[in-house]
């Protein structure tokens, strides 16, 4: 049985390709409304195309803050709100021993492979762009 | 996600974040990472509505993943060496899997009936983090013909 996605509304990063372009379809097909972001546009504006109005792509870089902002505000203006978040984007080049990895190497590895998915989480957890900060929050553990 | 009280976050980590994977030092910390930021979000969520799990993919023949294990072999093996096309580097044979067959099984979990499910790194790697590699050599110390990568 082929489950459905009816009525939810998904962000995807990386959707331009690989496995980002798969889920992007996958849940199109089943239903779902999709907003995805990579940086390059071109193959965002195919996959645009091909899937039609269920499908809102986004060019940016989801290692910026301000961009991750923009794409889960863009999702809610075109889709209402975000349901589903899927953090795909990343790589894994260059290879190279520890010693001889660069700063600037390990600097982007760690922002394209999870300061990403950090800038995603916190805009996409509370939708709109700066509402969980300063706001009260339940403590993890409360004390009876 | 938090205002509707209702909401998934699925991250894509690797099995680089579970085992080593020499010469991807950054990459393999960054996974790992993603992991318990996953576990983070999903306890401080856990009453809002909002979940989050982390899914462990294996071998995906993309164009990404072949120019990763392009680059290792050429890192191991030196600049001149030349995949042999007909078996590319990095196929994983017995564990390999297409992107729509990982693509499918993500949005299997996203569906409601997986409401109670989160805060959990899920394998989506046909068996390979749960110890395939392992079994493989296995195999090949038996003297076993192997479908090796």
């Amino acid at each position: 049985m082929t489950v459905r996605l009816d009525d939810q509304v998904a962000i995807v990063t990386g959707a331009s390709a690989g496995i980002g372009r798969a889920i992007t379809r996958a849940f199109v097909e089943r239903g779902a409304k999709v907003a995805g972001m990579a940086r390059r546009p071109e193959p965002g504006a195919e996959l645009e195309a091909e899937l039609g109005p269920a499908f809102r792509f986004v060019p940016g870089d989801v290692t910026e803050p301000v961009a991750c902002r923009r794409l889960v505000e863009a999702t809610v203006d075109a889709f209402g709100r975000a349901d589903v978040l899927v953090n795909n984007a990343g790589y894994g080049l260059p290879v190279n021993r520890v010693e001889d990895t660069t700063d600037e190497d390990w600097r982007a590895m760690l922002d394209a492979n999870l300061t990403s998915c950090f800038n995603m989480c916190r805009a996409g957890a509370s939708d709109d762009a700066g509402a969980g900060q300063g706001t009260h929050r339940e403590p993890l553990l409360v004390r009876r | 996600m938090q205002a509707q009280a209702k909401g998934l976050i699925v991250n894509l980590s690797s099995f680089a974040g579970e085992q080593a994977l020499a010469y991807m030092a950054p990459y393999a910390a960054a996974k790992a990472g993603l992991v318990q930021l996953t576990k983070v979000v999903a306890v401080e969520n856990r009453d809002r509505g909002v979940r989050a799990n982390a899914v462990i993919i294996g071998a995906v023949p993309t164009k990404q993943s072949h120019d990763t294990a392009r680059e290792v072999a050429k890192f191991l093996r030196g600049p001149e060496f030349v995949p042999d096309r007909e078996k590319p580097i990095g196929s994983f044979a017995g564990v390999r899997m297409s992107a729509e067959s990982v693509a499918r099984t993500i949005a299997a979990l996203c569906c409601d009936d997986a409401s109670e499910l989160t805060g959990a790194t899920i394998a989506l790697d046909r068996g390979f983090s749960a110890g395939w590699l392992s079994s493989t050599l296995l195999e090949l110390v038996a003297g076993q013909a192997v479908d090796w990568p």
